[in-house]
Parts: C-alpha cells; sequence; structure tokens
C-alpha cells in the first residue's frame, strides 16, 4: 500500500504544475456544485446539497411556558373565602407552591429536548408563573410531558440547597426526607356566619420515602406569532379532591398519611393537570 | 550609508530622552497604591493594594451564603468590621456600640425585652439575634432591609437608638489615625465613608456563624440525644408539633414571614404590612432562626415571653385566628394537644441548638 502511495507521489512530482493547478482547480468546481445547507429544518435547505457549508439559517422561537392555576375553570383568586367544594363546603386558597419537574417537549420520530428540569411555581411570586426557553431552533414537536413533584432520583434531602424552594420546601428526614411536591393551603368553613374558619394544609410528597410523584403527557400543536409561541400547564385546584377519589378538608396534616398521598396521586394523575396553547 | 543614518538617529534619539526624563524615577504602575504620574523610569518599587481572603466555611445542610460581589469578605475587613462592632463611637455621645443591645453572650441578641438608645427612649421590638444572619434574604423583623450593608445604615441614625448623623460618624472616625490605617489597608481609601463602614460591619456579621451545637455533633454522628431529646426532635419534625415548616433545615428558618396568631385585630405592630404597604402581610414577621434559641430570651418580635416554655405554651394552646394568621397554624384555636412530658421534650430538643462555643470564644 505504502509502496503504491508513493509510486503516485512520485508521479505527480515529475507532472507538470500546470496540470496540478487544473486538477485543483476542477476539484474545486465539481465540489461547490453540491455544497449547501442540508439541514431540512433550516430556512435555506438546499436538496440538492450534499456537503453541508455551514450556511443554515434558522428561525429563533421562543418558548413561553405558562404555569396557571383555576377553580372550576375559571382563575383562581387568592385568599377568597368564597369557593365551594364536592360537599358544600366554603373554602379558599391562600397558599399554592408547587414543583413541575422534567418538562420536556417530544417529537414525533421519538427525539425530544429538555426545557425546564425543576420549575418551583409560588402563586404569591408572578415571576415564577412564567418561564421563556429562547434560541429554540424548530418547533416540530407533538407533545410535552411532564412529573408533578420530584422523582425519587431528585429527591434528596439537600440535593436543591441553593433553590428558591429550599428551606421551606423541606420535607424532614423523618417522613421521608427530600423536598415537598406541593404546598396547598386555605381556610375551610361549613357556615360563614358561625365562628371562626379552619385551616387546611394538602401538603404532597414523599411519605415514608414512597415516591409519590407522577408524570404526564398531553398532545400539543405549537401557534407562533412573531416567533413566540405560549405553552400553558394549568392546574384545576378542584379535582385534588375528587375524581375519582374524595378528599374532604382537614386540619389534619397529611405529610405521613400514605392513603391520602395515595388517593391524591390518583387525583391528580386523572384531571387536575391540562395543556393548551395559545391560537 | 544608510545604516549609519539610523544608528546615528537612533543615539541621538536616546540620547535626547535621557537628558529630559532621567531624574525622574519611581512607581509607574497606575494599579499601585504608591503610583507617581510623573514618573517615566520605574525604580522597581511599585507598592499593590492586597487583601486577605476570607473564606466562608459553609455548613452541612447549607446554602452558599449571600454576598453582594462589591464586598468581598476579607480578614482585613472582618477585623476592622469586629472592631466598629463594638465601638461606641458610632453613637452620637460616644456612649452605645452594637455589641451593648447585640450581646455576645445572649448570641448578639438583647436580654431586656426592649433595647434602650442614647437617650434613654426604649423601642417596641426585642433586638434580633445575629447567627448565621449571613444566610437571610431580609433584615429587621419586618424585612425591611434587603443586605446587611442596608441594615447597618439604620441604628446608627435612628433617634431611639445611636442617633447620630452619618456625617458626625464620618468625621470622628477620619480623624481617628488608627481607623485611618484599618480602612485603607481593608478597602484602599484615603476618606472613610459611611458606605465603607457598612460594609465592614457586614463583613463582621457574616462571619457570625453557629454550627457547633450538640444536634449538630449528632448529625454529624459525633454525640448522642437523650430519650427526651430524640423524642422532643421527632415532635419537631412532625406535624403534630409542625414545627418544621417555618424552622426547618439546618438553618432552622425559612427566611419568609409569618403571623403565627400571637394577637387578634387590630395589630398594635404590623410588621411586614407595614413596610409592603399590603393589608394581607398585616401582622407578618421574619421566622428567626432557632439556633442558640436557649441564649435569646426574650422571644417573638416584641420579647413577649421570657421562657421557651411560654414560647411552646403559645403553639400548644393553638394561638388567636385572624385575617392574616398562617394556614400552617393548622390547630388554631384548637392547639397542638402535647403532653407535659411532650412540651418538656421539645424544648429539650430546642436547647440541643446551643452552640456555647459561638457565644464564648
Amino acid at each position: 500500500m505504502n509502496k503504491i502511495l508513493l509510486k503516485f507521489a512520485y508521479k505527480l512530482k515529475k507532472m507538470d504544475k500546470y496540470i496540478l493547478i487544473f486538477l485543483c482547480t476542477s476539484l474545486l468546481f465539481s465540489c461547490t456544485k453540491n455544497e449547501g445547507c442540508t439541514d431540512p429544518v433550516a430556512n435555506n435547505f438546499d436538496v440538492n446539497a450534499s456537503l453541508d457549508d455551514g450556511s443554515c439559517d434558522y428561525n429563533n422561537y421562543n418558548i413561553n411556558l405558562h404555569f396557571t392555576q383555576s377553580i372550576e375553570s375559571n382563575a383562581l383568586i387568592k385568599d377568597s373565602l368564597t369557593y365551594l367544594n364536592h360537599s358544600n363546603i366554603n373554602y379558599s386558597v391562600q397558599t399554592l407552591r408547587y414543583i413541575i419537574s422534567d418538562i420536556k417537549l417530544h417529537k414525533e420520530d421519538g427525539t425530544s429536548k429538555l426545557i425546564d428540569s425543576v420549575q418551583f411555581v409560588n402563586i404569591a411570586d408572578e415571576s415564577t408563573k412564567k418561564v421563556t426557553i429562547s434560541d429554540v431552533t424548530d418547533l416540530e414537536y407533538t407533545s410535552i410531558s411532564f412529573t408533578v413533584g420530584l422523582n425519587d432520583s431528585y429527591n434528596v434531602t439537600n440535593l436543591f440547597l441553593n433553590e428558591s424552594f429550599f428551606p421551606s420546601f423541606t420535607w424532614p428526614e423523618m417522613l421521608g426526607g427530600g423536598y415537598h411536591y406541593m404546598q396547598l393551603e386555605g381556610e375551610f368553613q361549613a357556615d360563614l356566619a358561625n365562628g371562626n374558619p379552619s385551616f387546611y394544609n394538602t401538603h404532597t410528597g414523599p411519605t415514608s420515602g414512597t415516591d409519590f410523584s407522577f408524570n404526564k403527557t398531553f398532545p400539543i400543536e405549537l401557534y407562533v406569532i412573531n416567533n413566540q409561541t405560549d405553552i400553558y400547564i394549568d392546574m384545576e385546584i378542584t379535582n385534588w379532591y375528587k375524581n375519582p377519589e374524595i378528599i374532604n378538608y382537614s386540619s389534619d396534616g397529611i405529610m405521613g398519611n400514605s392513603s391520602l398521598q395515595s388517593k391524591l396521586k390518583e387525583n391528580g394523575e386523572n384531571d387536575v393537570f391540562s395543556v393548551y396553547s395559545s391560537e | 550609508m544608510i545604516n549609519r543614518v539610523i544608528l546615528i538617529i537612533f543615539a541621538l534619539l536616546t540620547f535626547a530622552c535621557e537628558q529630559d526624563l532621567a531624574p525622574i524615577s519611581g512607581c509607574t504602575d497606575e494599579n499601585a497604591t504608591n503610583f507617581n504620574p510623573n514618573a517615566v523610569t520605574d525604580n522597581g518599587n511599585c507598592i499593590y493594594f492586597s487583601t486577605t481572603p476570607y473564606t466562608i466555611e459553609v455548613p452541612y445542610g447549607f446554602p452558599n451564603m449571600i454576598i453582594p460581589q462589591n464586598n468581598p469578605m476579607t480578614v482585613e475587613g472582618v477585623n476592622l468590621g469586629e472592631k466598629l462592632f463594638n465601638d461606641p463611637i458610632l453613637s452620637a455621645d460616644n456612649s452605645l456600640a452594637c455589641i451593648n443591645c447585640h450581646d455576645k453572650s445572649s448570641s448578639f441578641s438583647d436580654p431586656n425585652q426592649y433595647s434602650t438608645g442614647i437617650d434613654n427612649i426604649q423601642g417596641t421590638r426585642n433586638a434580633s439575634a445575629l447567627v448565621n444572619i449571613g444566610w437571610n434574604s431580609s433584615f429587621f423583623w419586618d424585612g425591611r432591609s434587603k443586605s446587611l450593608e442596608e441594615q447597618a445604615f439604620e441604628p446608627v441614625t435612628n433617634p431611639i437608638e445611636m442617633h447620630d448623623t452619618w456625617q458626625n460618624v464620618e468625621n470622628k472616625i477620619n480623624a481617628n489615625l488608627e481607623y485611618k490605617d484599618l480602612f485603607l489597608d481593608a478597602f484602599n481609601i484615603d476618606y472613610i465613608d459611611s458606605n465603607h463602614i457598612v460594609m465592614a460591619i457586614a463583613q463582621f456579621e457574616r462571619t457570625l456563624i453557629s454550627s457547633d451545637s450538640k444536634f449538630d455533633r449528632y448529625i454529624r454522628g459525633e454525640e448522642q440525644l437523650t430519650p427526651s431529646e430524640l423524642s422532643g426532635y421527632a415532635i419537631f419534625n412532625s406535624e403534630k408539633g409542625d414545627c418544621f415548616h417555618c424552622h426547618g433545615s439546618q438553618m432552622f428558618m425559612d427566611n419568609r414571614f409569618h403571623n403565627n396568631g400571637l394577637d387578634i385585630e387590630p395589630f398594635t405592630d404590623l410588621g411586614l404590612g407595614y413596610v409592603s404597604g399590603n393589608s394581607n402581610d398585616n401582622g407578618k414577621f421574619r421566622t428567626p432562626s432557632l439556633r442558640n434559641i436557649e441564649y435569646t430570651s426574650p422571644y417573638m418580635h416584641d420579647g413577649r415571653f421570657i421562657s421557651l416554655e411560654e414560647v411552646v405554651n403559645h403553639y400548644n394552646s393553638g394561638g388567636n385566628y385572624s385575617s392574616t394568621v398562617d394556614p400552617l397554624m393548622k390547630k388554631i384555636g384548637i392547639g397542638l394537644q402535647l403532653t407535659n412530658e411532650e412540651k418538656q421534650d421539645l424544648v429539650s430538643f430546642l436547647k440541643t441548638l446551643s452552640d456555647e462555643n459561638f457565644i464564648t470564644k
């Protein structure tokens, strides 16, 4: 093999300079014929190009991810003791803080893109209710998936020391360790004319170390206006307490109550979350 | 021929330069503290401003400390801050220092319900303990300051505290040769302004770290807790006692504000509501850390409780309902219903958070 190469090099040396120059030019010329943008996603995709010349031009999109909360399909009004639950008990929502993690967009071909690994949503802080993912090059996504809470691999004591939900979301070691998934708190009262309201604390998390987080996947169709697209992940608060399991308000804590955590997970998986995009 | 001409020109140029500038030699580096703008030849004697970095050791289970970028921790700054903290020069009549109301043996808090200023006037709140405050995201019981630097501005001019003016403090400190040297070493400044005074104090306050209590040693596996302390620890971290939602993690605080059911409306002290102007915040106060709680009596923003037993009794009785009471006070009006033994266990556990070295060394 080496011998052949050496022979070839020797022949080249002997060749006339002009022949060499001619050869090189023709090579270059033949290449340019097939150079161009070879990425079908790019604006200037060239079907004839076989060699990418780095000229691909992409659109940069922003995905605005919104976290919304509703009661009976209307936007939640905080601190308002005017809502009625499944058994006609008046209730309000004063605190609602929760974690949505591992938010991914998926394409039909099975590829996916992680757009937010851990999102802490606090209804008292507007800045936590919207995330913008910028420089997204294409929007050929057909579904979205996420985890409500933190799954076992994430839910480890001291893993999120520098996140805004530390230390208030800490789930004590002796109750399983890690972090809350959700703190949903407010007042409830059967008869508003009689005495003071009581408080409920619907706190979900890894009771006794069991993973009660769950995954949801929704189909999506993305609409683009001015290179922006909006995705809304909505929590229907009422549905945590019904469909299929009926859960009544109580002033007892539920962080050590595996049976209630399991029911809340079942309701949560059923119809608490929905996803829509704006047209 | 050409080469010769060039040589002559160079020789002439060199000679001309030497004639004009040779006498002025000194430090030519603008970054040096002894930079001489007239010097052209460097004499190799430049002196540079340098400080020794002060390393904060972040205790187990704590996040990174909040340190402003423009006030990095230095040994010189911390030492200067400690001197200022202990110096009554900050008060109008040179009689009252920070340390007088933030007593070290009380974990840098005031054992008196209210602190007394230089004009013998008392405030309406108990002076906060200064422990692990480098991790606090706001200061004062009502959270009105967002940094330690900002906080330190206030007591100096507060009429019921040090009642001085910053101009007067600057005059006094600039007239003090020792402070002139110390501020030069710490910050490389000739005129000492109020900004640098509070920066030094804040640096010192960030070093007030407690992480060597009996509880810490228990977590590190170095020491055992008694059965009573362990029982208290379990109550603390169960929803029966439910102390952890506000006093959770190794920090024993949540950097948030709550109304813990002390009073009924109308509130005499609006707390956070006074600062935010939002009536939904009325009666809410910053959660204090429970570290060194044994040393920081009296308790609550107004120092109304003398003993930890009284504090536990407050929560055990359930507290008072008001429109802003925190939903976490879910046993409002009912109480935790702890037995006397359980209450005693809880107090025993709270005392494991005492760090003797912190208040003595």
